[in-house]
């Protein structure tokens, strides 16, 4: 596996902390979609439209600067995927786990949720440690945060979910963009949803 | 409690993130010694813990630091024939631990994959039993050791990096959670917003310093779910902080740091007193590495003073990862539960043990 090494040594980050999110949100063939909400619950909701789009193996990468509503997109599908645990950061655990009902896995890990924040990573070899590969052969649907470039080779078809705070944080604009066909066709379907925050 | 007709000795061991500690705790809650091997200077450079260097760094400092937690353990024992005793030669000595305690979860995989196969490996060589420790109900014991004579139910305020609880510890064993965080922890917030505007890891104390020569009243931060309830929630304060960093960047890092950690604060002993009101605690007591916070610490004992109940602080020592609580933790579960299986697995997002 390539993970390819940004600037200063610094591998997976694609939006400094500091800093504002990568610019070219948009591929040029594929996806892209943009959306305007105006609060966190509005966020999940968004998020809660989506959801049932989720497919056992898909990978979405969320970008977007400290406080852009990562955690509350994730705690937007989470509670659309009918989890009952509540969803709170994964930077101190690295990754949360969410299962239905009592935690069999005799079926692999499928309708698991995996909840990675790689905020306080900084080397490719600890992302092989956690398998996140792993956890989407056997089933899982993975969210990763502060995932960076690095990680789209985990799969070249995960759906990228950048959010854009407004200078008063009470605006965001989230785009959906990916170069799988695959997520333009999905989205599609949900696109009536979707259409209260289209702008 | 006795094991053999003398005191019972127990080894603690903790990984469960930056530290690298071993401890000797007697079963009545004397610590004979209790070595702490912080990796804070590795992970200064990034910024944050960095969990394979976590892992490794416990792998190359877990048995040094047994090695001398068991030799000044034994020297503060008073063993006849104990003082040479350390882990590469105490098969050849009596002062062998009656068990073995480690942290099981929560925390980093990797992390607690090592002191607890340390552990386990040990307490097999050793025949002694081995206990799983629940890192969270460490913390409690960690204020036991400190204050044997607590007064009983007392509200726990447990402030970390990885957690923010509320509960209330009826007795040891017997605990109820009455709030928690329904987004990030205390530490969490402390380090993002250090890390935000400039300051170093570990964020807590770099706030602190930072906020002595600010004004906290510079800029206007929320208290997020201050008005009721019991649960926090600070991802909202870390979003008002870049707000305002970005609408007014003339603000210096003093100012900010201050305005933060008295938003922080407010919330923390708000949400604890009405802990204490609703379900009548006896007295308060903080946890935790937030715990060592000198702005919590003051306010949070002025406001019990108010109403004349106790409000135990932890030693400096005891707010943050050592293996003392984790063998004092032990020693309970053992006498209380029993022995855990050395097939049980650690569990990185092990739930406290609440009793319904």
């Amino acid at each position: 596996m390539e993970l390819s090494y940004g600037e200063n040594g610094s591998v997976l980050r694609r939006a400094d902390c500091s800093g504002t999110p990568g610019e070219s949100v948009a591929d040029d063939a594929g996806l892209s979609r943009r959306y305007v909400t105006h609060s966190a619950e509005e966020t999940a909701q968004l998020a809660a439209a989506v959801a049932p789009l989720l497919e056992s193996g898909d990978m979405v990468l969320l970008d977007g600067p400290l406080g852009a509503g990562k955690t509350t997109f994730v705690q937007g599908i989470a509670r659309a995927m009918g989890y009952a645990q509540d969803v709170t950061s994964p930077t101190f655990a690295l990754a949360h786990y969410y299962r239905h009902g009592t935690g069999d896995t005799s079926k692999g890990n499928r309708g698991m949720l995996v909840h990675v924040d790689l905020y306080r990573m900084q080397s490719p070899a600890e992302l092989l440690d956690l398998a996140l590969d792993e956890e989407m052969d056997s089933g899982a649907v993975v969210f990763v945060e502060w995932g960076g470039e690095g990680l789209a080779v985990l799969r070249p078809d995960h759906l990228d979910v950048t959010i854009l705070p407004d200078a008063e944080y009470s605006e965001r604009t989230i785009v959906f963009s990916s170069n799988s066909a695959g997520w333009q066709d999905r989205i599609a379907t949900v696109a009536g949803a979707l259409s209260q925050w289209e702008i | 409690m006795e094991a053999n007709g003398r005191r019972m000795i127990v080894l603690g061991i903790e990984t469960s993130c930056d530290e690298t500690a071993a401890a000797v705790v007697t079963g009545s809650g004397e610590i004979l010694s209790s070595v702490v091997s912080s990796q804070v200077d590795l992970h200064s450079v990034y910024g944050g813990v960095v969990p394979e260097i976590a892992s490794r760094a416990h792998l190359e400092l877990l048995i040094p630091v047994i090695d001398q937690a068991l030799r000044a353990g034994a020297t503060a024992s008073g063993v006849k024939g104990a003082t040479a005793s350390g882990v590469k030669r105490i098969a050849a000595d009596m002062a062998v631990p009656d068990v073995v305690a480690a942290t099981v979860g929560p925390g980093l995989a990797g992390a607690l994959l090592v002191g607890a196969s340390v552990g386990k490996a040990l307490s097999l060589s050793w025949g002694v039993p081995f206990v799983g420790v629940n890192h969270l109900e460490g913390h409690l014991f960690a204020a036991l050791l400190d204050h044997p004579d607590i007064k009983f139910p007392v509200a726990v305020l447990l402030v970390s990096g990885g957690h923010t609880l509320l509960m209330s510890m009826d007795t040891p064993g017997n605990y109820r959670l009455l709030g928690r965080t329904v987004d990030d922890a205390a530490g969490e917030a402390f380090d993002k917003v250090a890390r935000y505007i400039g300051l170093s890891y570990p964020g807590g104390p770099a706030i602190e310093n930072a906020s002595r020569g600010g004004d906290p009243d510079s800029i206007e931060l929320p208290r997020p779910m201050i008005e009721k309830g019991l649960d926090f929630s600070f991802s909202g304060l870390k979003t008002a902080v870049v707000r305002a960093v970005q609408a007014h960047p003339e603000i210096g890092t003093e100012d900010i740091a201050a305005a933060f950690q008295k938003a922080m604060v407010d919330v923390l002993c708000v949400k604890a007193m009405r802990a204490v009101a609703i379900h009548g605690a006896s007295s308060v007591c903080l946890a935790g590495g937030v715990a060592a916070n000198s702005h919590l610490r003051e306010r949070l004992t002025e406001q019990c003073d108010a109403i004349g109940i106790p409000c135990y602080l932890p030693s400096k020592g005891m707010c943050t990862d050592n293996a003392a609580m984790i063998a004092a933790a032990g020693s309970w579960q053992l006498e209380h539960i029993g022995p855990s299986s050395l097939s049980m697995s650690i569990d990185p997002s092990m739930p406290m043990p609440i009793l319904a």
